[in-house]
């Protein structure tokens, strides 16, 4: 048995945190992981989503609420389990493996020096069980720095399997490896969770980890929770333009008009209307209409009933050419093309269904050039939305 | 700042607990070897025999009589004289040297830091003595040679020339630090700018070295403001009071003046704090996080004309580090001073002697080194602890530890002594059974206080490159504070453990001020047997037991300078993960 022997559910009560000069980091964070399962938590740098691990590992203390793991309390405001007596695992961000030791001695050491110590034999057999389990067969008598990459992941996951922890946590534990050996490892981490059947929680900024792996995502936005649901749902019907941004819909326009019926919205941009998922109002505090596009379903069509615009920047990625346009003052569109445009060029735009999510606009549609109109310039949606929150 | 230790045993559940208790018991460590001696010496300067003698009172008007005592007058001006100029021709010698080290290549550049580290680590005291013999009306100058420089450096100015011969290698070190790292890119972008080469030095090159030249030159000051070894060994060849010999005086002379010695270190730690602020503005001002990733290690064009370079770096090595060395390693092996150096007056007795059963100078050296071992392990453990409470907690007294710590880098070793002597001789401590005053212990105290600053920074580059990280990890893994200390951090910084155990047992064995101050009149120590024997006029003998003990501190420093090597080649490169 690889894993631990008994799944434990995880959960967090109105957790909290500040700063030294008060200011909160995150605040009133609820949700429960059910015994078994992955919890993604989501969010951009700064959005408090290590802060909220470090909570969960004891590494910080909460200014407020509780970190429960089964029914017994780890953490409050005014006590906290040593990160040595929670029984947990942690993999993290820069693996942090002790350049002084042999992987042999990285993977044994919480049997060798932790509180749960055991005999030589047993540890020697637990270590071949997981040196085995991970594919790390010879490389026992290796230091850290004589690993590669994903070698060395693989070790701070063996690790943090040593102890038979209850719960796993995960620290943007890929963003340090190159992107074909992060799909890789996405792949294997994803295939692992599921082996071992240990209660776990990931952090990651990138959108595709948290879908992959995770049971339930929690997005964090400002330190506060702004959706926490299955990956399907966060995909499907992201609470807020800045989710929908993280969900990998990057281009974002103020339409003219919105006319909701049900589930749908039909969205009139640059006198052309088009129809979208409707997904209620911003919770990220956004108050007009806005509209989200998906850079792959969203294509260049010069026929009739196309959006008119114009093209802004045409750059050649391997793949396909990545294609800015503008819309009018509607906002700037961005595309996977086959073909190269030239800046300049008058070009149609057709948008699939699926591939628009519009929030709030009931009905009425407000004139070009209000104060809510987008802003004509080359930053990215997030940033944008960012600043519509704080004004 | 991740928290290290903040943790209880056994499950507990109490916050915080065992970083506090590390941070006050570090605080508490620092407050009776730093600050309470610190405290006492300020108090005796207001209110002199406080605790000492039965009559004693509050006298604040004691530190204005500065102006009428001649004394007191002539120590302050001295001291003043000496380091401002020997500042001033010690940094321009020091950036000079740095310059030229850094701007062209020629054979033996190297040596240059040579000398300039040999410098540095060798006791003031015996470089002083050998400058003595060299120079003084009888001495080896007129001797060996037949010239006669007693009028030109027994004088103000010759003694601002030879304490900036010794003392150079602050503003040649911090300098070269600063050219070491050569960002050719400020210089091109310069230059595409249109600017001609004095221009670019003018307006780039100099701006962004003035701060590493003001700091050097600053450390020039400090140095020998609170230096007691170089007026020690002038004492007796050429009379001129400067605070520290008088504080010495004051307290190890009759008639004991407890009042001169309160008031005069006080004008010191005044004067040295003040050059010690001034350090700290140039030293962030000189911070080398601007560089580029371009910048490189400079490597220098060949010169025009290498010999001549050389044949100046030979010449000042033979002028800064030959003459007094060369002087006393003649002297140990001469009959008589007057004898010169001819066959007849070579002789090994004085070290016969030393090596001889029972003699007072071997006595010193074992004593020595035993209280230096005994300090280098306390301020390599203290360090360490400090350093980790700096480091990795985030105890909330950190700002006073770090204040302690920047507060011992200005004291000097003679005003540290005093104030332990008016410490440790508060009868109430003698109630206690703590009265340790005459006691060696006293001088391991006073030998960990005063390294403990040099000990502190040395650790605390290591501390600072270990990424938190990787102590949370242990904890994760369910190791206990003690256990990560031990087992990740210990064995991370293991060499800097060996450097600062070096560094402080070397210093610590030739430790004029302390050992002359603090130790008791039947125990021997070195630099105190050798100061007396050079005294007394036996200087052979006096130069034969600082050559015993240099060799002594250069076995050992290369034997943990090895072991450091050994500790280092652990992991096969780099200490990142």
């Amino acid at each position: 048995m690889i894993g631990s022997q008994d799944s434990v559910p995880l959960r967090l009560r109105g957790l909290g945190m500040r700063y030294g000069n008060g200011a909160w980091v995150l605040r009133g964070v609820d949700t429960t992981v059910p015994a078994g399962t992955t919890l993604a938590v989501l969010g951009p740098s700064g959005c408090g989503k290590s802060t909220l691990l470090r909570l969960v590992a004891g590494l910080e203390t909460p200014g407020e609420g509780e970190v429960l793991l089964g029914d017994r309390p780890l953490s409050t405001p005014g006590s906290v389990v040593p990160p040595e007596h929670r029984g947990m695992g942690m993999v993290f961000q820069d693996y942090a493996l002790w350049p002084h030791l042999r992987v042999r001695d990285i993977i044994g050491y919480g049997l060798r020096h932790g509180v749960h110590r055991t005999t030589a034999g047993e540890r020697a057999s637990r270590v071949a069980e997981l040196v085995e389990f991970l594919r790390l067969g010879g490389l026992e008598e290796r230091r850290p720095v004589e690993l590669s990459g994903g070698q060395r992941q693989r070790v701070a996951i063996a690790r943090a399997l040593a102890t038979r922890p209850r719960l796993l946590l995960f620290d943007e534990p890929l963003s340090n490896l190159d992107s074909r050996l992060r799909a890789e490892m996405r792949e294997e981490l994803a295939l692992l969770l599921r082996r071992l059947g240990t209660t776990a929680v990931y952090v990651t900024h990138d959108v595709s980890e948290a879908l992959a792996l995770a049971d339930r995502v929690l997005v964090l936005h400002g330190g506060r929770t702004v959706q926490d649901a299955p990956p399907e749902e966060v995909f499907a019907s992201p609470v807020g333009g800045w989710v929908a941004n993280l969900a990998g819909f990057s281009s974002r326009l103020v339409p003219e008009g919105v006319t909701v019926e049900g589930e749908r919205a039909t969205v009139t941009v640059a006198g052309v209307s088009f129809e979208g998922r409707h997904c209620g109002e911003d919770a990220g505090g956004a108050t007009g209409p806005e509209v989200y596009l998906h850079p792959d379903a969203v294509r260049i069509d010069d026929g009739a009933g196309a959006v008119p615009a114009v093209v802004a920047s045409s750059v050649f990625e391997g793949r396909h050419h990545r294609v800015r346009v503008r819309v009018g003052s509607a906002g700037t569109v961005l595309l996977h093309s086959s073909v190269p445009h030239r800046p300049g060029d008058r070009v149609g735009l057709r948008v699939e269904a699926d591939g628009a999510v519009v929030f709030g606009g009931a009905t009425d549609a407000r004139p070009l050039g209000s104060a809510h109109a987008a802003q004509d310039d080359d930053r990215g949606t997030e940033e944008q939305h960012r600043d519509a929150v704080h004004r | 700042m991740t928290s290290l230790l903040e943790r209880t045993r056994g499950g507990g559940r109490r916050r915080g607990a065992p970083e506090n208790a590390l941070g006050w018991a570090v605080l508490a460590l620092l407050a009776v070897l730093v600050g309470l001696p610190l405290l006492f010496v300020v108090v005796q300067g207001v209110a002199p025999g406080l605790g000492l003698e039965r009559d004693w009172s509050v006298r604040p008007d004691l530190l204005g009589e500065i102006v009428r005592r001649p004394l007191w007058q002539a120590s302050l001006a001295n001291s003043l004289t000496l380091a401002s100029g020997a500042m001033l021709f010690g940094g321009v010698l020091g950036t000079a040297l740095a310059f030229l080290r850094h701007t062209v290549a020629f054979p033996g550049a190297r040596l240059l830091d040579g000398v300039a580290w040999a410098l540095l680590v060798s006791p003031s005291f015996v470089l002083a003595q050998g400058w003595v013999l060299f120079a003084s009306p009888s001495g080896v100058a007129v001797n060996t040679l037949g010239v006669d420089p007693s009028p030109l450096v027994f004088s103000p100015a010759g003694l601002v020339v030879i304490t900036g011969l010794v003392k150079y290698p602050f503003a040649y070190l911090a300098v070269s630090a600063a050219l070491h790292w050569d960002d050719r890119s400020y210089r091109q972008a310069a230059a595409l700018s249109g600017a001609r080469p004095w221009t670019v030095l003018r307006t780039v090159r100099v701006p962004l070295l003035t701060p590493a030249v003001a700091a050097g030159a600053i450390l020039v000051f400090v140095d020998v403001l609170g230096d007691f070894g170089l007026p020690a060994a002038l004492s007796a060849a050429y009379p001129y009071p400067t605070l520290p010999y008088s504080i010495y005086a004051s307290v190890r002379q009759s008639p004991v003046s407890f009042e001169l010695g309160g008031v005069l270190s006080f004008y010191l730690v005044v004067v040295i704090s003040a050059a010690v602020l001034l350090y700290l503005r140039a030293v962030r001002g000189s911070r080398y996080d601007f560089l580029t990733g371009s910048a490189a290690p400079a490597s220098p064009p060949p010169a025009r004309i290498p010999v001549l370079w050389s044949g100046l770096t030979a010449l000042l090595a033979a002028l800064t580090f030959g003459v007094p060395l060369g002087t006393s390693l003649q002297v140990s092996f001469s009959r008589t001073l007057h004898g010169g150096l001819t066959p007849e007056n070579m002789t090994l007795e004085h070290y016969a002697e030393i090596f001889a059963g029972g003699s007072r100078m071997l006595e010193g050296l074992a004593n020595s080194l035993s209280i230096a071992l005994a300090a280098a392990a306390a301020t390599t453990l203290l360090a360490f602890l400090t350093g980790v409470v700096l480091t990795f907690t985030r105890f909330r007294g950190r700002f006073l530890i770090d204040v302690a710590g920047t507060v011992s880098l200005a004291v000097p070793g003679i005003v540290l002594a005093v104030g332990y002597i008016f410490l440790w001789n508060q009868p109430v401590l003698a109630d206690l059974g703590l009265g340790l005053y005459g006691h060696p212990a006293l001088l391991v105290l006073a030998g960990t206080a005063g390294a403990l600053p040099i000990a502190v920074r040395l650790q605390l580059g290591a501390l600072a490159q270990v990424p938190p990280g990787l102590l949370n990890a242990a904890a994760l893994s369910g190791a206990r504070p003690a256990t990560r200390l031990r087992t990740v951090l210990v064995p991370l910084v293991a060499p800097a453990l060996v450097s600062s155990f070096a560094a402080v047992l070397a210093s610590g064995i030739f430790d004029l001020a302390a050992t002359t101050m603090l130790a008791p009149p039947s125990f021997a120590t070195l630099p105190v047997e050798i100061l007396a024997e050079y005294d007394r006029g036996g200087y052979g003998y006096a130069t034969a037991g600082a050559v015993v003990s240099a060799a002594l501190v250069l076995l050992l420093t290369a034997a943990s300078s090895a072991i450091g090597r050994r500790l280092l080649g652990g992991p096969p490169s780099g200490r990142r993960t």
